[in-house]
């Protein structure tokens, strides 16, 4: 591929810089794209982008750095094959304020309910269900916070989202999954 | 929205996924606990978000990278 092929220093600086961080490139392309095939391709992309941008990383942290241009790549992907699944936050408030005011937010007679029964029966595919049908702009939050382990400020980095977003849209995923559970026990 | 004990502010039902996280800072995090301690709801938003964050990391099988894909990878660099 003609990506400056010759440049020994990049190269270098590829090994050091992103393939520590092809596994969980690899897992977030998963989360975003829904399917291993359409990441090995997300991800492909994303080492070419990041080997051409390489040059240009600040040496801070590489792990956000790569995410950052894995993310970038997905969201490029979903508009270019699945446009639908590009779509503005602001659709899905309206949405969930109805559904919050038909369940009633979180109600006290929630606490009734054993915390762990809720998930105590709980089979993977449908939790993997329900992550799947979190809208893009929740399902990256939950992704990068409970999966992957990141700290706030670096979802913020990655996502270019303003640190508070993050915080309210990872409790909103989290709640629209244990709402999807709730109402599938039901 | 009312502040009863069904219903709590969204920022306070926020800050308790913040707290869960260990993202508020040591005076933050006191109060925090404070309003779980008295909120049932607060509360159940607490239990049922640590035991949905505890089966997140447990439970789901991980994605992990093709063995081919390090070939890809060489291709990729060059």
């Amino acid at each position: 591929m003609g990506v400056g092929l010759s440049d020994e220093e990049n190269r270098k600086q590829f090994a050091g810089i992103v393939v520590p961080h092809l596994s969980e490139a690899f897992a977030v392309a998963s989360w975003l794209t829904g399917n291993r095939t359409d990441a090995e391709d997300v991800v492909q992309e994303a080492c070419l982008r990041a080997f051409r941008a390489i040059g240009s990383f600040a040496g801070v942290n590489a792990r956000a750095w790569v995410l950052t241009i894995v993310r970038h790549t997905a969201y490029s992907w979903l508009a270019k094959n699945r446009p639908s699944e590009i779509v503005a936050v602001e659709d899905f408030l309206g949405e969930e304020r109805l559904t919050e005011q038909c369940i009633g937010g979180w109600s006290a007679t929630v606490t009734s309910t054993p915390e762990t029964a809720l998930l105590a029966k709980l089979d993977v595919r449908r939790l993997e269900a329900a992550i799947a049908a979190l809208p893009l702009a929740f399902r990256e939050v939950l992704i990068l916070r409970d999966l992957q382990g990141l700290e706030y400020r670096e979802i913020a980095e990655v996502t270019t989202l303003p640190v508070g977003t993050v915080m309210s849209r990872l409790a909103r995923a989290r709640r629209r999954i244990i709402g999807a559970l709730r109402t599938n026990d039901a | 929205m009312t502040n009863d004990s069904t219903r709590v502010p969204d920022d306070d039902s926020q800050l308790v996924h913040a707290y869960l996280d260990g993202e508020l800072d040591p005076a933050h995090a006191i109060v925090v606990g404070r309003k779980i301690a008295a909120s049932p709801a607060l509360a159940a938003e607490f239990e049922q978000t640590r035991t949905l964050r505890q089966a997140l990391r447990e439970h789901l099988p991980p994605r992990t990278l093709p063995p081919h894909f390090a070939v890809a990878d060489r291709s990729c660099r060059g």
